[in-house]
């Protein structure tokens, strides 16, 4: 399958294809992109054809990424090239950085139509008369010295926290409203120091990001655009990369921070919020179906699951979860559970109702209920899926039902039900397996039974203390019934002997 | 502030002891006429029941079975001489002529020796019967419990009634009164041995 379908988007291409903003974030966290960016990217595309060469050859993603927002787009891929008098206006239109200005297809129509195209209205971009020097660069724009700075961020954080940004925008830039919100985004991580471990770098995060609200969204060494989370998520996975960042940056909850500072809509601001409190939440907890592995499958509804049991068979659809676990079964080491993290949070984030109880049965510290919920959760997927008959799988459940069984207190019932659990297993039934294991009228009948047992044999036990006590050797109650059966037995034949007398006599 | 004698609680107290010394003067004055009137028999059954009153001497146990065992004997041995007293002159120099005769006094003592015995044997005897029945019902119900650790498994003697999924013994007793469980199945097989 091509890059076109199996990587996430853009993440192949160079930076010079890609807009200021979508340049700055990592190669997966690029985004969906809109057909303003595929505009933009043709525009490049057309620039070096034009030119017969690279206009970025030789300089690094800063520096260019550098030049396009101190210069714009145009003059750093174009400059004073010589291009077709024809060529030159839609070039211009579509390298436009701002979106909004940039052409698209009704202006190219237009343009190809002959017809005369509006000329974009340039923004005034605010320029500091006292450059700042930080990272071998001279800034006078905000911009370009929030992207260094996000690229080194321990001086980074030193220079906001020794107040130079606040007194730049204060003098240089003259923006006292921009230098009040640095200041008090440094006094309220002053405040969460000792609270919370990652303040500097959500201060830092949080004054980039007010310094340039376009830019992506930016955490430690992570950057990526909001809607480019589960890609880059999904990139650091498969690389086995830096997924505790990005999972620490939902949880600190720094896409809020962009949300907040940035001028998107208030009901797309919604959205997305609630899109990041789930994952948020399905971070927050531990067990199976949760976590970054909940998280992957959520942000790219295409993802394979990965679990190392199906990896191999590159299951996508939820529907071909139980036929390959029934399959992989002659292979797989069937003495684990079949669910394993993927596939809980796989099975959770691509199932249809909630599956929420048997999760957190799954995470439950114990083992059997581990299992029972492992068995439910199956069960739930074949009923929805109909899976039909799963011999496979059922008989590779069927063995790992041992806790489980021992959950009757009865020897006797064990045994019954280690008979049937065969005959189950022959039928590829996983419903008819939980209803013999989980029956709740067996379960009470156990339970009540096995109390009366407990009862019997304390009351036994205390029978044979209480004999112990009345006839061991020397017992009182002993001594005092056989000195009893002595006296009676003294008087009984006094009785009958004077009996004997008189009646002789 | 010298406290007022107790005027009313004076009398109470001194009742029982009155009535007591009544009690022995009663039985004094009864054991008199008896003596005075029967002073034959009274000769006999006195020299005839010395065991017997030995017996009550040494006898330190409240119910004194000793003495039960050694007077119910000697009673049957001395009652012999009763009745050929009673039959006869029944004068004193009868009784005393009962008494002086070896045959009849060895009867009386050697009736009293069997009592002792009596109350020797028979304790021992007993003592191994009830042993018996007990190892016998001891033997039940630890046959009961083995039935029941096969059927429910071993943590039924580990886990004391009330601890079992919270649920209260039917009887409420405290854990305290509940016996310690044996602490493994091999305890189960144990009897208490019979007295030897």
């Amino acid at each position: 399958m091509g890059e076109f379908v199996s990587s996430p988007p853009g993440f192949d291409q160079p930076v010079v294809f890609e807009t200021i903003e979508r340049g700055m974030a990592s190669e997966g966290g690029r985004g969906i992109g809109s057909i303003s960016d595929d505009i933009y990217a043709l525009g490049v595309t057309l620039a070096h054809l034009l030119q017969r060469q690279n206009p970025a050859r030789g300089k690094s993603k800063e520096q260019l990424l550098l030049a396009k927002m101190s210069l714009s787009s145009y003059p750093v891929l174009v400059g004073k090239a010589i291009l077709t008098a024809t060529m030159l206006e839609p070039i211009r239109g579509m390298l436009n950085d701002d979106e909004e200005e940039r052409w698209g297809f009704d202006e190219l129509d237009m343009w190809s139509s002959g017809r005369r195209v509006a000329p974009a209205q340039t923004t005034p971009v605010q320029k500091s008369q006292r450059p700042v020097r930080f990272g071998d660069f001279d800034h006078t724009q905000p911009r370009t010295l929030a992207y260094s700075m996000s690229e080194r961020r321990e001086s980074a954080l030193k220079m906001i926290q020794d107040g130079s940004i606040e007194q730049w925008y204060s003098r240089g830039l003259e923006n006292s409203e921009m230098a009040t919100a640095v200041a008090a985004a440094v006094e309220a991580a002053d405040a969460l120091k000792e609270t919370v471990p990652e303040a500097g770098e959500l201060l830092l995060s949080r004054v980039l990001m007010l310094m340039d609200p376009k830019a992506p969204v930016t955490y430690k060494n992570v950057k990526y655009m909001t809607d480019g989370f589960g890609y880059a998520l999904g990139v650091e996975i498969l690389r086995d990369g830096d997924i505790k960042t990005y999972a620490e940056s939902i949880v600190n909850e720094v896409p809020g921070i962009w949300f907040e500072i940035s001028d998107e809509s208030a009901s797309a601001q919604f959205t997305e919020l609630e899109y990041f409190a789930r994952l948020r939440s399905h971070l927050q907890k531990a067990g199976p179906g949760f976590g970054i592995e909940r998280c992957l499958y959520e942000t790219i509804p295409g993802h394979a699951c990965r679990s190392p049991l199906i990896i191999k068979e590159n299951v996508s659809e939820i529907e071909d979860i139980l036929p390959t676990l029934d399959a992989v079964e002659k292979f797989a080491d069937t003495k684990k559970s079949p669910v394993d993290r993927h596939l809980a949070a796989f099975i959770a984030a691509r199932s249809e109702g909630s599956v929420e109880s048997q999760l957190n049965e799954l995470g439950d510290l114990d083992g059997t209920i581990q299992i029972l919920g492992m068995l439910r959760l199956l069960v739930i997927l074949q009923d929805r899926m109909n899976a039909g008959t799963l011999l496979g799988l059922t008989k590779w459940v069927g063995g790992l039902m041992g806790p489980v069984i021992k959950l009757y207190h009865s020897r006797s019932t064990r045994r019954d039900i280690e008979a049937e659990v065969p005959r189950i297993v022959r039928s590829g039934d996983l419903s008819e397996l939980l209803d013999l294991l989980d029956d709740p009228v067996s379960k009470k009948e156990d339970q009540t039974k096995y109390l009366a047992a407990l009862e019997e044999f304390t009351e036994a036990e205390e029978e044979v203390l209480q004999i112990e006590e009345n006839t061991g050797p020397g017992s009182e109650a002993a001594n005092r019934t056989s000195n009893q059966v002595a006296a009676v037995t003294s008087i009984l034949i006094m009785i009958f002997i004077i009996s004997m007398i008189i009646m002789a006599g | 502030m010298a406290r007022e004698p107790n005027l009313e609680q004076a009398p109470r107290q001194a009742a029982p002891v009155k009535k007591a010394s009544m009690k022995s003067l009663l039985w004094v004055f009864m054991l008199a006429i008896v003596i005075f009137a029967f002073p034959e028999s009274v000769i006999l059954l006195f020299l005839g029941l010395l065991p017997t009153v030995v017996a009550l001497i040494i006898d330190k146990s409240p119910k004194k079975y000793s003495t039960f065992c050694v007077g119910s004997m000697n009673i049957t041995g001395v009652f012999p001489a009763m009745l050929e007293l009673w039959a006869g002159q029944n004068n004193i120099s009868h009784a005393i002529e009962i008494i002086t005769n070896v045959f009849d006094l060895i009867v009386m003592y050697a009736a009293a020796t069997f009592g002792w015995l009596l109350f020797m044997a028979i304790p021992p005897v007993v003592n191994g019967l009830l042993a018996v029945v007990a190892q016998h019902r001891i033997a039940q119900l630890r046959s009961r419990q083995r039935e029941l650790i096969k059927e429910w498994g071993d943590d039924i003697i580990a886990r004391p009634l009330d601890q079992a999924d919270g649920v209260k013994s039917a009887s409420g007793q405290a854990q305290s009164q509940t016996p310690a469980p044996p602490s493994d199945i091999e305890d189960l097989d144990e009897v208490p041995p019979a007295p030897s």
